[in-house]
This record gives structure tokens, sequence and C-alpha cells, in this order.
């Protein structure tokens, strides 16, 4: 890529990733959630790709950084809903408020296990989102 | 034959029962004339997760089991994308192919 590219890659990638985090940790707060600030952040990684190239994408992120991102969220997902089972009695239900109060309203720390799930979520769809993009990049082939 | 007059009639039934539906559906964009389950969870949502983003709260509270589904699928997705690309001409053949 030409040296416009590269610049202005390098400079709004930090940018965009903390946009994107932003997005995930305020989910319960403002419009946006997981799934969102997710997206956000490989789209961060897929504007790295296109400038500076695979090599760049590479020094961070491998495809089994993004497998084990993706199973996490899925297992940390189920493990909030069965902990609600547990100490709740319903799935899905809001153990984190029951056990240790519901927080000020519209403070971080509020709102319960909706907040976890929404993070687990984003780590969720950041590994999956990312995995495709490293594959339609590379096509599959076994070490990736 | 008979078994396509038997679908005919089902088909007619159903249609029929939805051209009837839409007799009782509400004019759009009237605010009163939002669903029960939506209005009170528009009155509801607040007081019981203390989410001020009340699509979230929908997302993971109200729906959770809709979301489990979603990124289960999401999941599934990236598998078949996965195996199809694996499959594609002139591409390396993964370990996992055949």
């Amino acid at each position: 890529m030409t040296i416009v590219a590269d610049k202005t890659a390098r400079l709004l990638y930090p940018f965009i990733l903390v946009f994107g985090a932003y997005v995930i940790i305020h989910g319960h707060l403002t419009p946006g959630g997981g799934f969102q600030g997710g997206v956000a952040i490989i789209g961060a990684l897929a504007l790295v790709y296109l400038a500076m190239g695979m090599k760049a994408v590479h020094k961070y992120v491998s495809l089994r950084s993004l497998t084990v991102a993706d199973s996490l969220g899925a297992l940390l997902f189920l493990l909030w809903a069965f902990l609600g089972l547990v100490y709740t009695g319903y799935f899905f239900g809001d153990f984190v408020g029951k056990l240790w109060g519901d927080g000020t309203f519209r403070s971080l720390l509020s709102s319960g296990v909706i907040a976890l799930m929404n993070i687990s979520v984003g780590i969720k769809v950041l590994g999956g989102a990312g995995e495709i993009v490293v594959g339609l990049v590379k096509g599959v082939s076994a070490d990736a | 034959m008979m078994r396509k007059i038997v679908v005919t009639v089902v088909l007619i039934v159903i249609f029929f029962y939805l051209g009837l539906s839409l007799y009782s559906v509400r004019t759009f964009g009237d605010p009163m004339g939002a669903t029960y389950v939506g209005m009170h969870i528009l009155k509801d949502a607040i007081g019981r997760t203390h989410a001020s983003n009340v699509v979230t709260s929908i997302v993971f509270g109200y729906r959770g089991y809709d979301t489990l589904g979603e990124a289960t699928i999401f999941f599934v997705a990236v598998l078949g994308f996965y195996w199809t690309i694996s499959r594609m001409k002139g591409g390396k053949k993964s370990d996992h192919s055949s």
C-alpha cells in the first residue's frame, strides 16, 4: 500500500480499538453492545491488514488466539447462565444482583449479569469475526 | 392426487387464518398501538434490570435464550465458513477435510 494508507491506518487503528472496547464495556449503558463492539475491533484488524499486510496482523494476533477468544466467550456466556441457575433458580437469572446488589443506576457497575454477558458475547464475536477475516485472507492452511 | 388435495386444503386453512389476523393488526407507528408486551417491557425494564440501555436488557435479560441461539448460530456459521473455504479450489487442503 501507499504511504498515505499506511500512515492513516497507523494513526487510526488504536482509536478504533479503544472505541470497540468502549462499546463492549458500556453496552448496558449506551447504544451498542457486545456484537457491535466486537465487530468494530475486528474492523481495526481488517484495516491493519489492508494497509500493512498480514505480517503486521500476525505480530499481535494469530488464528489460534482468535479461536481461544471465540470458545472462551461462549463458555463464559454459558457459565453466567448456569450460575444464574444455581443461585437464583432460573437459567439466565440475575445472580450478581441477588448476591451483591444492583449497583447505582447508570454507573459502570450496574445491571448485574447483563454487563457480564455483554462482555462475554463481545469476546465471542471478536473471536468469530476475526476468524472469518483471517480465514478469508489466508485461505485455510494447517498452521495459519 | 389425494395428497395434493390434502395439501391444498391445509394451505387454504392456514392462509384463511393468516388473512383473518390482518384485521387485528394495529396501525403502524401508533404509540398506543404498540403491543402489550412492548409496553410492559418499556415500563418494567429499568426497575427490574437496572440497565439504562433497554435494548441490551431485552437482548440479554428478557430474551436470553434468543441470544444463546444467536451465539450458537454464529459459531456454526464460522464452522461452515471454514468447511467451505477448505474445499475451494487452489487452497491448501486442511488436515480436517475428508
